[in-house]
């Protein structure tokens, strides 16, 4: 299996700063390693406040690490243009209603990220945002809707199509299943499985649901205080779990009817 | 197809459209915005339409309002106490006033959007000198800031500008940025960031079309603080010399005669208070139905 | 709590080094020296050693500017508090109910009156209301702030008080001529007032009635006055208050306006003749007198909001 990302000593220090208008004190992150291979899904799991949302975001680029490497297919993250990160990682956000821009239509959406990350004419750009509509399961009316216009799972293709249309390498998925309906939960599972199946797309999941995360995942991450305490794949996590945490974690999440 | 014409919304409408079509409901807000469109005419056109030259005197002095006992149709407002002609100093004010409050608040709001701009997408200490420097102008008192400045430039109609637009720029700077800074940790900003776009993109598709809500309420009021302020420094003074004057000055000349001819005091007041009122119930018409079509 | 205030006192002293420093310049430029060719950093510190000795110059008719200032001031300060009292305690009830009953008959009333007070020129109503008397045969002063038969020794500078303690001299005749003085300018300054908080009350109550905790209260089977009282006052009020905190400059602004028209003695009329007779040592001290007394009274809301609302109190931890 071919190493996708690689991620080394990474680490995230919120220093309090000593001027008098400091914005608090954070728990610090890190430092971090992990592998993840191509097409493979990832899981990170953990209590609230243990960081999963940092060093996801931390990959996404949104916030820059105090130290440690990212590289990504060999080639360290640093070195990459704007551009060419875009085009490896994207993220999907886990409200779709607050990520997708209510005064835009989701034409316009889909747009951006290929007027800004590709040279394609608008001939090439019509027919990529035709191929990604038709990935996720959209028909190509909805072009010129208004994303409060859309059901919300509607909303969750649109912003998964957002993240598909640069056919990254990597997407970034925060949480994105917790506000679904359960029915409509799986619609977007399965969504995401098939598009694995075709595009053969890496996975990094932060997840709550433990019944998901197993059905989804091929390696888990089980993450505290910033530190990662478990590393494995899923079905060692799920039933030889090696630290007291991960069991607590486990069996909080168990629900009830299974007892 | 999805869209099919069986329905009467055959297309579907930008927020802008939709605005506009909520907007056109209140029928108070549409006759204020004529209205408005017409004083802003009267600005632009007002050379072409004075009834007499505001420098004409006639013998007849103190003429009251044609409606009244002793007025004379030449002179529908009357005339004043050297003979000059009511409407013709009305209509001459109008233009001086309004037409300086809109061109400063053309002239606030690019140069506040773009301090604004700069200083929310700019982080640390340049932003936050911004921001401390910002806070103590704001608590100098606008009449008090426009006061000093006249004092130093020394009076007259553009100086009285330029100390009103000074004064008024720090509540707009500040209020931009507040409304930028938090749109910028909206979700939406963050995922079209990762799109890779510049911070103009930003600020264009991202930004603007949400904050067009504040922005017309806080347009309002730095045009009514700017005409309410114009005509405040013209009353006491420090606003247009001489001949050309301006809605607070006809005010002030005239108000020895204001138990003898008290129109010639009304007039101007009714006049300013006019305009405020009728911007204030556009906007406030325009902001309600930006309000209208976010919640639907 | 010590580390909120401490912030708070850091941004008094961030702010009024910049107003000191805007005062300086403005010194600097009325006493005619230019800046290039003398150190002005050891100018600087010696302005505000002066400053802080109480040293602050003499105006042109050789009277000392501080008791000049803080005189007119007090004056400004006793207009505006007793517009404030009086604008408060009609406008909060109008703006409570418009605020409860939206889109009632009496609500648009009640906007409309709210509009007006904003639109109107507060100069020309000042203005108007000085043909009042005349016009309506009611006998009340227009001009002055007290009448020159009583001389009152100047003790707080709010000379409703000064005119209390001379009671000795004048018995209460001080006290009701100078109320007299204040009553048409306080009504035309209360008008704006009331335009104002009738708008940011109902503003703020309609926010908190739409909230879902006035929906369970309802469901509770609380009554209106209860709910008005326990509920809605209690978390508008706040916002009420900061809001106007914000205005506070705007009333003062007014209130100067308004004393000029009036010939009342205040900062108005103290900064308008400085300026028309170039005496303009005046308006560096206007800008220490008049923004740190806003400077000081913002600080002092702030900290007096974080008391009464838990919301803001949750400043206090997280940062």
């Amino acid at each position: 299996m071919q190493t996708l990302l690689n991620v080394s000593n990474l680490c995230k220090n919120y220093k309090r700063s000593a001027r008098f208008l400091s914005s608090g004190f954070r728990a610090p992150l890190g430092p971090i390693s992990f592998t993840l291979g191509a097409g493979q899904t990832l899981s990170i799991i953990g209590e609230s406040g243990s960081g999963k949302s940092t060093l996801v975001q931390i990959i996404a680029g949104l916030i820059s690490p105090s130290s440690g490497d990212i590289s990504i297919k060999g080639q360290p993250l640093c070195s990459l243009s704007q551009q060419e990160r875009c085009r490896a990682i994207r993220m999907v956000f886990q409200d779709p209603s607050s990520s997708l821009n209510p005064k835009v239509t989701i034409g316009r959406i889909l747009t951006a990220p290929l007027e800004l990350n590709t040279d394609f004419n608008k001939q090439q750009i019509k027919e990529q945002i035709q191929e990604t509509l038709a990935l996720v399961g959209l028909l190509t009316d909805y072009l010129d809707f208004y994303p409060n216009m859309l059901s919300t799972v509607q909303q969750h293709q649109v912003a998964l199509a957002r993240a598909m249309i640069l056919n990254p390498d990597i997407i970034i998925a925060d949480e994105i299943l917790a506000t679904l309906d359960i029915s409509l939960r799986f619609k977007i599972v399965n969504l995401l499985l098939n598009i694995q199946e075709n595009k053969g797309t890496s996975y990094i999941f932060v997840g709550h649901n433990m019944n998901l995360v197993r059905h989804m995942s091929d390696q888990v991450i089980v993450m505290n205080n910033g530190l990662i305490v478990e590393n494995n794949n899923t079905a060692e996590i799920f039933n030889t779990p090696q630290t007291d945490y991960t069991k607590h974690l486990l069996l909080s999440h168990q629900p009830d009817y299974r007892k | 197809m999805l869209i099919n014409y069986e329905f009467n919304e055959d297309k579907i409408q930008s927020p802008l459209q939709y605005t506009w079509s909520i907007f056109k409901r209140n029928n108070i807000a549409i006759a204020a915005m004529w209205v408005a469109i017409i004083l802003v005419m009267i600005v632009i056109f007002a050379g072409y339409i004075l009834p007499n030259t505001p420098t004409t005197q006639v013998k007849q002095l103190l003429l009251p309002p044609y409606w009244i006992d002793g007025g004379v149709s030449d002179h529908f407002l009357g005339t004043d106490d050297l003979g000059r002609d009511t409407l013709t100093r009305l209509i001459q004010g109008i233009q001086l006033t309004l037409g300086g409050a809109l061109l400063l608040t053309l002239i606030v709001s690019i140069l506040g959007t773009i301090i604004g701009a700069t200083a929310a997408l700019t982080k640390g200490l340049k932003a936050s000198i911004l921001h401390h420097f910002l806070d103590a102008l704001l608590i100098i008192p606008t009449l008090l800031s426009a006061l000093i400045l006249i004092a130093i430039f020394g009076p007259s109609y553009e100086n009285c500008l330029i100390a009103v637009s000074l004064s008024l720029l720090p509540q707009f700077i500040r209020a931009i940025y507040i409304n930028i800074e938090n749109e910028l940790n909206k979700q939406y900003i963050i995922a079209l960031r990762l799109d890779g776009a510049a911070n103009i993109r930003l600020l264009r598709f991202g930004i603007f079309p949400n904050i067009l809500e504040s922005m017309v309420s806080l347009l309002n009021r730095i045009f009514s603080l700017a005409i309410l302020e114009i005509s405040t420094l013209g009353f006491l003074g420090f606003g247009t010399q001489f001949w050309d004057v301006e809605l607070g000055a006809l005010i002030a000349s005239s108000i020895g005669l204001i138990f003898s001819s008290p129109w010639l005091v009304l007039f101007p007041g009714i006049a300013i208070f006019i305009i405020v009122l009728v911007f204030n119930v556009f906007t406030e018409g325009l902001r309600h139905a930006v309000i209208e079509g976010e919640d639907e | 709590m010590l580390n909120y205030i401490s912030r708070r006192l850091n941004l008094l002293l961030i702010n009024a080094f910049i107003l000191t420093i805007i005062a300086f310049l403005l010194a600097q430029w009325s006493n005619g020296q230019s800046l290039t060719d003398t150190n002005y950093i050891i100018d600087y510190v010696k302005y505000i050693s002066a400053i802080l000795q109480g040293d602050w110059g003499s105006s042109i008719d050789n009277r000392l500017i501080l008791q000049q200032g803080l005189t007119a001031f007090a004056s400004t300060l006793e207009l505006c508090i007793i517009s404030f009292i009086t604008a408060a305690l009609i406008a909060i009830p109008l703006g409570i109910f418009a605020g409860f009953y939206p889109n009632h008959f009496l609500d648009y009333c009640i906007m409309t009156i709210a509009l007006i007070g904003l639109a109107i020129p507060i100069f020309w109503l000042a203005v108007i209301t000085t043909m009042l008397p005349r016009l309506t045969g009611i006998t009340l002063p227009i001009d002055g702030g007290i009448s020159p038969i009583f001389e009152v020794p100047v003790v707080s500078g709010f000379m409703l008080i000064d005119t209390l303690l001379a009671e000795d001299l004048y018995q209460l005749n001080a006290f009701y001529d100078r109320l007299a003085h204040l009553f048409l300018p306080s009504i035309v300054l209360s008008f704006f007032l009331i335009a104002e908080i009738i708008r940011l009350t109902r503003r703020s109550i309609t926010t908190v009635m739409k909230s879902n905790y006035i929906k369970a209260a309802y469901a509770n089977g609380l009554s209106k006055t209860r709910l008005v009282l326990h509920h809605v006052l209690k978390n508008a009020l706040p916002s009420i208050i900061h809001q106007l905190r914000l205005q506070l400059s705007t009333i003062i602004s007014f209130a100067m306006v308004i004393e000029i028209v009036f010939s009342l003695p205040g900062a108005g009329v103290w900064l308008l003749n400085s300026i028309k007779e170039e005496d303009y040592l005046a308006l560096p001290a206007a800008v220490l007198i008049i923004s740190g007394f806003i400077l000081l009274f913002s600080i002092f809301i702030d900290i007096f909001l974080m008391i009464i609302s838990p919301l803001k109190r949750k400043s206090l931890y997280v940062d």
